[in-house]
């Protein structure tokens, strides 16, 4: 079974990565975890007939994309009608695009009132825990902090089996503090290494989501490859095309080892290796991408 | 408004105080907390904290003995588990050490560190992602005092934040490296572009670049960019003309992207009127030259817009604070912040009114990059004392000419008289002169008024006899009544001034309707000046004229030029009958005055 999706068009010369060899494909997983497919904004009039537990809609890194509250209601509203449970994306966002986060959040609500919602803002996640108390609230990756450059050497040495408990605020207080102050019910992360480094003894976990096969790397604060062909010097974040949907640029560090994706105002890295998830793990969720979408 | 700066070491809290930092902050990475962060791809290296609390409680006894503050930047990107034991330790220590509040990350570390700080003020960090109203009122209700505002927002938003949370404090950065990636939301890893091997950051790798000029640093904090586009794919140049010439394209391409050493002094104005409270010059791990040429640019520049200036007139000043700092020409390419509205008030913004620490004396010439009295007063003894007399003389002879003679009391005062050698000699030629007259009864009330006690007890030391009675001021406040002053002098000290526009209300304040005034000070683009200010700084390279080369080539980085300091006439003083004159070396703000 492969994943289909309206592909965006390749953009003048820029490799767009995730074409088709390497894309994530429905490998086995253990039994009892999920598997769900993040379809960002991306129209749905064609969606993946496969056998998917979960559809994540919405925004992850850019509120700009939103556009307007009205659309921002209807991907929420097209997103719900799919048939398959939702989890709502949302981006980390500034004061001039909060209403238009607030207003899917509100939709959502309204059209499922105890779905997930995936929170990448502190003020976002303050804000639904007080306006919308019956959705589950998630903590995005932006938000949940580990080390992801595999340039780190602290990545490095967990690879090699030293202080795997170090890459993640897992085992911090100060992250206990928030997942119960907040009641956080799923955590979104990375799959840095084959095995998911938890700190060793490190009890009342949450629920865990795995992204593959791009791992977040860095938000920028604006959209380098996408604005590569805009003439001028006005900010593309602010003056936003939805170039990002076609303008992918691909960059090779360290001899083509790591290859690094920018979509936007995000920068993944490429990563096709399949996470082993053991059983009794916290992570019970991957979350497929076909491309890398903001 | 504040200016807050990054210090690692002891011997930078002078030099960065006396460049005008209202508040310092620092990291300490002590044997434990190393330990405990071992191999941790933390941001801040080594080099870039100090490396005990012993050194921590040094360093806030003397920034709290200047009247600064001192932070403790705990803000890690993660705190895992063994970090997180870091931020106990650095809490408790930073207590016992006396600094003055907690820089940390995140909204959980925030609400924990509240019983471990000691009732000190918590600021959140520009690292714990606060970009919205919501996540304002977040960190507000966990406890955060003071919030550090992401680099990339705009202007307006910050005014937006500012007018909507007034209990909260706001910070935004100014004369930041210009690294796009957003701060608590990247996980790029800032190894040095060479050798091209995961190195052991926490080690001090990055400590060898302390040494390197500024043109190599750039490139060394470079990051990952620039790019080329080949067939279908970007390369990533390696640092070299080709980089440089794409970086310069990258540049005109996107107001913020791809740049090193962003400014923003040019929406100063704008910040203040928007409210914001202190703005943050960052660069721990660079070094002190650049710390203190930014801390400069900025304080300058804060001075010019408290003055009022705003618009192309302000820009114009703000760009050449920019070239004096990074030694190239701003050309706008540089900007932090988006082209912004000038700010609609013409006096000093309300932000400014209530966080100026009245009591705060302002860089004087003691602890001047590390003049002491006694260095100073030894200076003061040859020739420039030789000249301060020559100086009171004919300032005494002047004045009695444009008066026509000295009948009736006099009252004369001098600012900043640092030893009292200029105010005693024109003291003691005024009741020569009175006495040459027949007119020996002639009172003249003389005042030496400096911020500086040390100052103020030399004097009272070498001229106590003089009949000049020495006042030490507050800074920007002159302890004497209104209209007490017939002449009001002041030569050198001007550059001093940490408020210059409340210092020349107050000299028209205590000057009669027809006083005589005359202030000199450096001018920074007099031909003379720059010439002197060269053979100092050559002088210095072969250890001669250390001490004074030290003073003068600091006092020419804070001196007003000409336009500047005719501005501030026009904004302060219109209608007062100063005027303005540059000379080679000097510049003279002046009115001849006359029987009031």
């Amino acid at each position: 079974m492969d994943v289909v999706l309206d592909t965006p068009p390749v953009f003048q010369g820029f490799d767009v990565a995730g074409t088709g060899r390497g894309a994530a494909s429905p490998a086995p997983v253990p039994p009892g975890v999920q598997r769900a497919l993040h379809v960002g904004d991306l129209p749905f009039r064609v969606l993946p007939s496969g056998p998917f537990d979960r559809l994540y809609a919405g925004w992850e890194f850019c509120a700009a994309r939103i556009g307007t509250s009205q659309r921002a209601r209807d991907v929420v509203r097209a997103a719900a009608g799919q048939g398959v449970p939702v989890t709502l994306v949302t981006p980390p966002t500034r004061n001039p695009h909060l209403p238009l986060v607030m207003a899917a959040i509100e939709t959502f609500a309204a059209v499922v009132p105890e779905g997930e919602v995936v929170v990448n803002d502190w003020g976002v996640l303050h804000e639904v825990r007080r306006a919308f108390p019956g959705l589950a609230r998630v903590l995005g990756r932006l938000l949940f902090r580990m080390h992801r450059d595999p340039a780190s050497p602290l990545l490095a040495g967990a690879a090699a089996g030293r202080r795997a408990g170090g890459l993640t605020q897992l085992g911090s207080p100060a992250f206990q503090w928030v997942l119960q102050e907040y009641a956080i019910r799923r955590v979104e992360a990375d799959a840095v290494l084959p095995e998911f480094p938890f700190p060793e003894g490190c009890a009342g976990l949450p629920a865990m989501s795995l992204h593959v096969p791009f791992r977040y790397l860095t938000q920028t604060f604006s959209c380098r490859a996408a604005g590569l062909n805009r003439p001028g010097t006005a900010l593309p974040i602010d003056h936003c095309q939805r170039e990002c949907d076609g303008r992918m640029a691909r960059v090779d560090r360290r001899g083509g080892k790591l290859r690094e994706l920018h979509v936007g105002n995000a920068v993944f890295l490429r990563d096709d290796g399949f996470p082993s998830i053991a059983p009794g793990s916290p992570i019970d969720r991957l979350v497929l991408r076909r491309l890398p979408l903001l | 408004m504040r200016i807050a700066a990054p210090i690692d070491s002891l011997e930078e809290v002078d030099p960065v105080v006396d460049a005008g930092a209202d508040e310092l902050f620092v990291g300490v990475q002590d044997e434990a907390s190393a330990r405990l962060l071992a191999d941790s791809p933390n941001r801040r290296y080594g080099h870039a904290s100090l490396r005990s609390f012993e050194a921590l409680a040094e360093v806030v006894r003397r920034a709290h003995a200047r009247h600064v503050e001192v932070r403790l930047a705990v803000n890690n990107l993660c705190y895992d588990a063994g970090g997180w034991r870091v931020v106990e330790h650095q809490l408790s220590e930073g207590v016992r050490a006396g600094v003055d509040a907690f820089i940390l990350a995140d909204p959980g570390a925030i609400a924990l560190a509240r019983g471990l700080a000691g009732g000190r003020p918590l600021h959140a960090s520009t690292v714990g992602l606060c970009h919205n109203d919501h996540a304002v009122a977040m960190y507000r209700d966990l406890g955060a005092t003071r919030i550090v505002l992401d680099r990339h927002l705009r202007v307006p938003e910050i005014r937006d934040l500012c007018s909507s949370h007034p209990e909260v404090e706001f910070e935004a950065f100014l004369l930041n490296d210009g690294c796009y990636n957003v701060d608590g939301h990247c996980w790029y890893v800032h190894a040095p572009r060479f050798p091209r091997v995961a190195l052991p950051i926490s080690a001090d790798v990055k400590g060898i670049t302390r040494r390197l000029p500024m043109p190599l640093l750039r490139h060394v904090y470079r990051g990952m960019y620039p790019c080329v586009l080949e067939g279908r794919r970007l390369r990533v140049l390696p640092a070299g003309p080709e980089a440089q010439e794409v970086e310069r394209a990258l540049k005109a391409r996107f107001s913020q992207e791809g740049l090193q050493f962003r400014c923003g002094l040019c929406a100063l104005p704008s910040l203040i009127e928007a409210g914001v409270h202190t703005v943050k010059v960052v660069g721990r791990g660079y070094p002190t030259r650049k710390k203190v040429m930014d801390v400069r640019a900025a304080r300058k520049s804060l001075v010019l817009a408290e003055w009022g200036l705003e618009g192309p007139e302000f820009f114009r000043h703000a760009e050449r604070q920019f070239e004096r700092a990074r030694g190239f020409p701003c050309r706008r390419r540089y900007c932090y912040y988006e082209a912004v509205p000038p700010a609609p008030s013409t006096g000093l913004g309300e932000a400014s009114r209530k966080t100026a620490d009245p009591t705060r004396p302002p860089a004087g010439n003691i602890g001047e990059e590390g003049i002491g009295i006694e260095e100073y007063l030894q200076i003061c003894r040859s020739r420039k004392g030789t000249m301060s007399r020559k100086a009171g003389a004919r300032l005494a002879r002047d004045f009695a000419r444009g008066r026509g003679g000295l009948g009736g009391p006099v009252g004369v005062v001098e600012i900043g008289c640092g030893p009292g050698l200029l105010i005693a000699e024109l003291a003691r030629t005024l009741r020569g002169l009175a006495g040459d007259e027949g007119a020996p009864g002639a009172e003249v009330r003389a005042y030496g008024i400096d911020v500086d006690p040390e100052m103020i007890a030399a004097a009272r030391r070498l001229e106590g006899g003089s009949g000049v009675q020495f006042v030490q001021s507050l800074p920007d406040r002159i302890p004497l009544p209104d209209g007490c002053a017939d002449l009001v002098v002041s030569e050198d000290s001007m550059h001093h001034w940490r408020d210059a526009a409340a210092m020349l209300r107050e000299i028209l304040r205590i000057a009669t309707p027809g006083a005589r005034i005359h202030i000199v000070d450096l001018n920074p683009d007099g031909r003379l000046a720059r010439l002197n200010g060269a053979l100092h700084s050559l002088l210095r390279v072969f250890g001669l004229r250390e001490a004074s080369g030290r003073g003068f080539v600091t006092s020419m980085g804070r001196a007003f030029s000409v336009a500047e300091i005719r501005a501030l006439v026009r904004r302060v003083a219109p209608g007062s009958g100063l005027a303005v004159e540059g000379g080679a070396f000097t510049t003279t703000l002046h009115r001849p005055g006359g029987r009031g």
